[in-house]
């Protein structure tokens, strides 16, 4: 079915079925008219306007795109493998001014299998969908102009048509092998190299892992020989303040020792001064002695009117009047002229008395007494401490022994202290920083270590070759197994093309057949044993077209795919012997066989002897409604 | 008309067997590339490929065969 393409406006159906032991469908055709166009028709169908050498605008009926927005398909309906196949492609167009091609959209493909769509997301996988069908390059054996066929005898053949006839061969699995098992072989390469690459990192890896190792070992020896240190320091540092101790303590009795050499010399001079004071007090011992008997004197010599008293009441009695100026009573005056009468003059025991009064009253013996009492009590105490000091003075001594003063020892053991000190600070805090780098380093050492045990090792990369050789190995046993099966193969369809060939050559005497050589040039086996390219033969356009006909149809026939044969222009310049055999062979082409023809290649008559093998035949015409249209009618069959 | 299926196993098995490969991988090879060819669909046809031309190498020589083949 096609719908507005090419020369077919609107929508045309042509049946191209086949009755039983009738494989030709004919369809004829005057020229320009559409013959060439329903060919394109089945290979825009399947492989897009790409496989048509034209862009699908060229493809858009002309008088559809003038009137109006619309879509150009070609659906072919085809039973394949036993499954009811229908493939649409087709484009939408937009409408175009008479003379100018329109505007179309991207080509969709449409696939349904028994009346259910298949999914074909994208453009390759709708290839590759046709391709599983009818290869595109194998439908060359099957779609051909007669004409265009010769370019099977030229010389050399292009690595196109190589591809093309090893595809039909039957390879294609193992061409498709071929070309997945290098990819793989390709893929492995990279992953092996990748592999020694990083290999190549892990070792420096390891190496480098190793060196971290190393370090941490010898930041371990170097805290072992801190705590040997730091135990020494200690020792040392320890040692330094027991002797400190020792020694502030001697040094504390030295100074005690000093002191009480000072207070022993203190109290001597002490000694001295009251022995000074003694010497000096001897001189008042008689003042002492006597004072008992002046004291009596004094005592005695009180009873008497005193002194005193007689002058003062002599001295009032020498006036009539009182010192208070009243006059003195007689009586008075009588009792104190008594007083004055009763003891007339100053008696001797008086006089001692107011001398010894006197004398105590100058000499103190009581305070010289008491004096005397303190100096000898605190001779006594001086005593007394000079014997505690030289006691204490001779404890000292015994526990001093000799020494006169530590302070210089006990400086040089603090010193030492100090510097030891100074280093144990310096090995502890080297240890605690070389701790704090140990602990990093063996956490880095331990991860980059478990990292290097995770990856791969010798064994991944031996798997690896191991996986490459496999696969090289598949690789050349698949070439070896295309190049034997295409031996094989050629050496066949070289039989099957020699038969046909002696079938339709005018002169079947002259030759024993055909031979394919490894680059799929065609030589001809004269009679006479010669064996000459075809291409060295300088054949007649018929005579060449005669002999690709054997070749594509021994090809066709060998890879036994079920698909039409459609021939286009079948007949072209063939002589009439020729022309005769070719046409009785087309029958057995292929299952069906569709000739495109025009009326001067084929007449009833040449017709007539394989009219029994056509199903029906069709004739391609104008449409008399629109000379730029042309319609199908069928002319035979039902 | 075609190369029938034991002519193509008949080149396999001498394949195989002159590159030292395990019996039957050729095949698989081909059927592989066989089920994808028909159904159109070749995207996974490398993962499986890769898995079966792994270990396709014969381990004790062609020894293997010959007892693959009692």
């Amino acid at each position: 079915m096609l719908e507005n393409f090419r020369p077919f406006c609107s929508r045309h159906t042509i049946d191209l079925s086949i009755e039983k032991g009738r494989p030709v469908i004919l369809v004829k055709a005057l020229n320009d008219v559409g013959k060439t166009s329903l060919f394109k028709a089945i290979q825009f169908c399947l492989y897009g306007s790409k496989a048509t050498g034209e862009k699908a605008f060229r493809h858009v009926n002309r008088t559809a795109c003038t009137q109006n927005d619309g879509r150009t398909f070609v659906k072919l309906t085809f039973d394949h493998e036993e499954k009811l196949y229908e493939i649409t492609r087709s484009v939408e167009f937009k409408k175009s001014p008479p003379g100018s091609f329109p505007d179309t959209s991207d080509e969709v493909l449409e696939v349904r299998v028994d009346g259910i769509p298949v999914k074909l997301e994208s453009i390759r996988e709708q290839n590759e969908y046709i391709e599983a069908i009818l290869p595109e390059d194998a439908s060359q054996f099957f779609l051909f102009d007669g004409e265009d066929i010769q370019k099977y005898t030229r010389y050399p053949p292009g690595e196109h048509v190589k591809e093309a006839i090893e595809m039909v061969l039957g390879i294609r699995e193992l061409l498709n092998a071929r070309e997945d098992i290098e990819n793989i072989s390709r893929e492995l390469k990279h992953e092996l190299d990748d592999l020694l690459v990083e290999r190549s990192k892990h070792d420096q890896e390891a190496v480098a892992v190793d060196s971290l190792g190393r370090e941490i070992a010898d930041i371990r020896k170097r805290i072992e020989e801190l705590d040997t240190r730091i135990g020494q320091a200690r020792e040392n540092v320890k040692s330094c303040d027991e002797t400190l101790i020792k020694h502030v303590a001697i040094q504390a009795k030295i100074e005690s020792r000093k002191q009480a050499e000072q207070n022993r010399d203190l109290l001597k001079e002490q000694i001295k001064t009251n022995e000074n004071k003694i010497r000096e007090f001897n001189r008042h011992l008689g003042v002492i002695l006597v004072a008992p008997l002046l004291r009596e004197l004094s005592r005695l010599g009180r009873k008497s009117v005193p002194h005193w008293k007689r002058a003062a009441i002599g001295a009032v009695l020498q006036s009539d009047f009182c010192i208070c100026d009243r006059p003195i009573d007689p009586s008075i005056r009588e009792r104190f002229e008594r007083i004055l009468d009763k003891d007339l003059g100053v008696s001797s025991l008086q006089y001692l008395g107011d001398q010894a009064t006197e004398l105590l009253f100058d000499t103190q013996p009581d305070a010289l007494e008491k004096s005397l009492y303190e100096i000898l009590a605190q001779r006594r105490d001086l005593e007394s401490n000079l014997v505690l000091q030289e006691q204490t003075m001779a404890d000292l001594n015994k526990e001093i022994g000799g020494r006169e003063d530590l302070a210089a020892d006990i400086k040089a053991a603090a010193d030492t202290r100090q510097r030891a000190a100074a280093d144990l600070e310096k090995y502890m805090v080297e240890k605690q920083a070389k701790e704090m780098d140990l602990e990093t380093k063996s956490g880095e050492y331990g991860r980059r270590q478990a990292k290097l045990a995770e990856q791969f090792t010798d064994k991944d990369i031996e798997d690896k070759k191991a996986y490459l050789r496999s696969s090289d190995a598949c690789e050349t046993a698949v070439r070896e197994a295309i190049d034997e099966l295409v031996d094989k193969s050629k050496q066949k369809v070289a039989e099957l093309a020699s038969k046909v060939f002696l079938d339709l050559t005018n002169a079947p005497t002259l030759y024993q057949g055909i031979e394919i050589t490894d680059e799929y040039e065609l030589k001809i086996k004269t009679i006479g044993g010669t064996t000459r390219p075809v291409w060295d033969q300088s054949p007649s356009a018929g005579q060449s077209q005669i002999i690709a006909t054997a070749y594509i149809a021994a090809l066709n026939r060998y890879t036994a795919r079920e698909a039409p044969v459609i021939v286009d222009t079948p007949i072209g310049r063939l002589d009439p012997i020729h022309k005769k055999n070719l046409i009785e062979y087309y029958p057995e082409i292929g299952p069906q066989v569709i000739i495109l023809y025009q009326p001067s290649e084929l007449s009833s008559e040449d017709i007539e002897p394989i009219a029994k093998y056509v199903s029906s035949e069709w004739l391609l015409e104008r449409d008399p409604h629109n000379p730029d249209a042309s319609i199908f009618r069928r002319i035979k069959g039902r | 008309m075609r190369a029938s299926k034991e002519e193509i196993e008949k080149i396999f098995r001498k394949t195989e067997f002159e590159h030292n490969i395990k019996k039957g991988i050729l095949s698989e090879i081909y059927n592989a590339e066989a089920r994808v060819v028909f159904l159109g669909k070749r995207r996974n046809i490398i993962n499986a490929l890769r898995k079966i031309v792994q270990n396709a190498l014969k381990s004790g020589g062609n020894s293997e065969n010959k007892a693959a083949d009692a």
